[in-house]
């Protein structure tokens, strides 16, 4: 190595130009520039869904049953359907069953499960994107 | 605080380790990546960028070699990387070759003549050709750390140090007439 760097003179008067000269200068506040910058993967430790796959479970099973259920009752309530008057007195109020059978009721659920869709699917395809 | 302190605390968590290892390395970063891409904003940025990618991969710098022709590696390719980006973005290679026989406004800070001088000629080589004769001149690599940084064979690395410098000279023979020889004879 050391004939190469002779042979590529070392003692040459480029290098005391270049040493002359020096480095250029680097910006002011280099430091806290990067530093900020690197203040993302702090993000990305928490760009995790709000929800996580136990909350799913836990939350999203009473919700399915209640959207079968929902979907299984008629509109008009048939007092002589045996299983609907087992469900209200397990239910415990049959003005319960109106509202979660209303349309209303219905389309909030679908919105709560649309939301959490989107928070899921945020947090999976954003994640990756803020590791990289 | 030593290289490898400041790389395992920063790998244990500690960001502020970085910053060592940062105020240590910024002006070496900062000159590669400004003499490829002889625009001081560009550099500017591409400089940071460098920290960050050097932050984000140091778990893969092994300690086998120096952490600065580590940090060099990833200087170089991203600052080239850079040049080629700005090349499909219209301003092509050859044009920034062009700009950089006068030197550009914000290219350099005219610190001193010589340094204009210096950076002017500079300017006249192809920017990875600037970047390597730094490399063996300024930061006194080896070829074989050149070589690393590069990922050129040593044959080439060598032809083109070669070749380069004899350009170099050339062309500061104009502008330093005499205080070539006179430095020469010195050394």
């Amino acid at each position: 190595m050391d004939d190469e760097r002779e042979s590529l003179g070392v003692n040459d008067p480029l290098r005391a130009i270049f040493k002359q000269v020096g480095h250029h200068e680097a910006p002011l506040h280099l430091e806290e520039l990067v530093l900020a910058k690197l203040g993302t993967p702090v993000l990305q430790v928490n760009a995790e869904p709000l929800i996580s796959r136990s909350g799913w479970i836990i939350g999203g099973l009473p919700v399915a049953l209640l959207v079968l259920y929902a979907l299984r009752t008629p509109t008009v309530p048939d007092t002589a359907t045996p299983y609907y008057f087992d469900l209200v007195k397990v239910m415990g109020s049959s003005q319960f069953l109106t509202v979660i059978t209303s349309p209303w009721a219905i389309a909030a659920l679908m919105i709560v499960t649309l939301f959490m869709l989107l928070d899921r699917l945020i947090g999976t395809r954003m994640a990756p994107e803020m590791v990289n | 605080m030593e290289d490898h302190l400041a790389i395992a605390r920063t790998l244990s968590g500690d960001t502020r380790a970085f910053g060592v290892l940062i105020g240590r390395y910024q002006n070496m970063v900062q000159t590669v990546t400004g003499r490829v891409l002889r625009n001081r904003m560009d550099a500017e940025e591409v400089t940071q960028d460098v920290f960050v990618k050097a932050h984000q991969k140091l778990k893969e710098f092994q300690g086998q070699g120096k952490f600065s022709t580590w940090l060099y590696s990833i200087a170089y390719r991203t600052a080239i990387s850079a040049l080629r980006s700005k090349k499909d973005a219209g301003r092509s290679l050859d044009e920034l070759q062009a700009h950089g026989s006068e030197p550009m406004e914000d290219a350099v800070e005219p610190i001193n003549e010589r340094r204009e001088q210096l950076e002017m000629a500079l300017g006249k080589l192809d920017p990875e050709d600037a970047a390597m004769l730094t490399m063996f001149y300024l930061e006194e690599m080896s070829v074989e750390e050149i070589v690393t940084v590069t990922q050129l064979s040593a044959s080439n690395v060598k032809v083109r140090l070669h070749r380069n410098r004899k350009k170099l000279l050339a062309l500061l023979q104009d502008q330093l007439k005499n205080e070539l020889w006179t430095m020469s004879a010195r050394a």
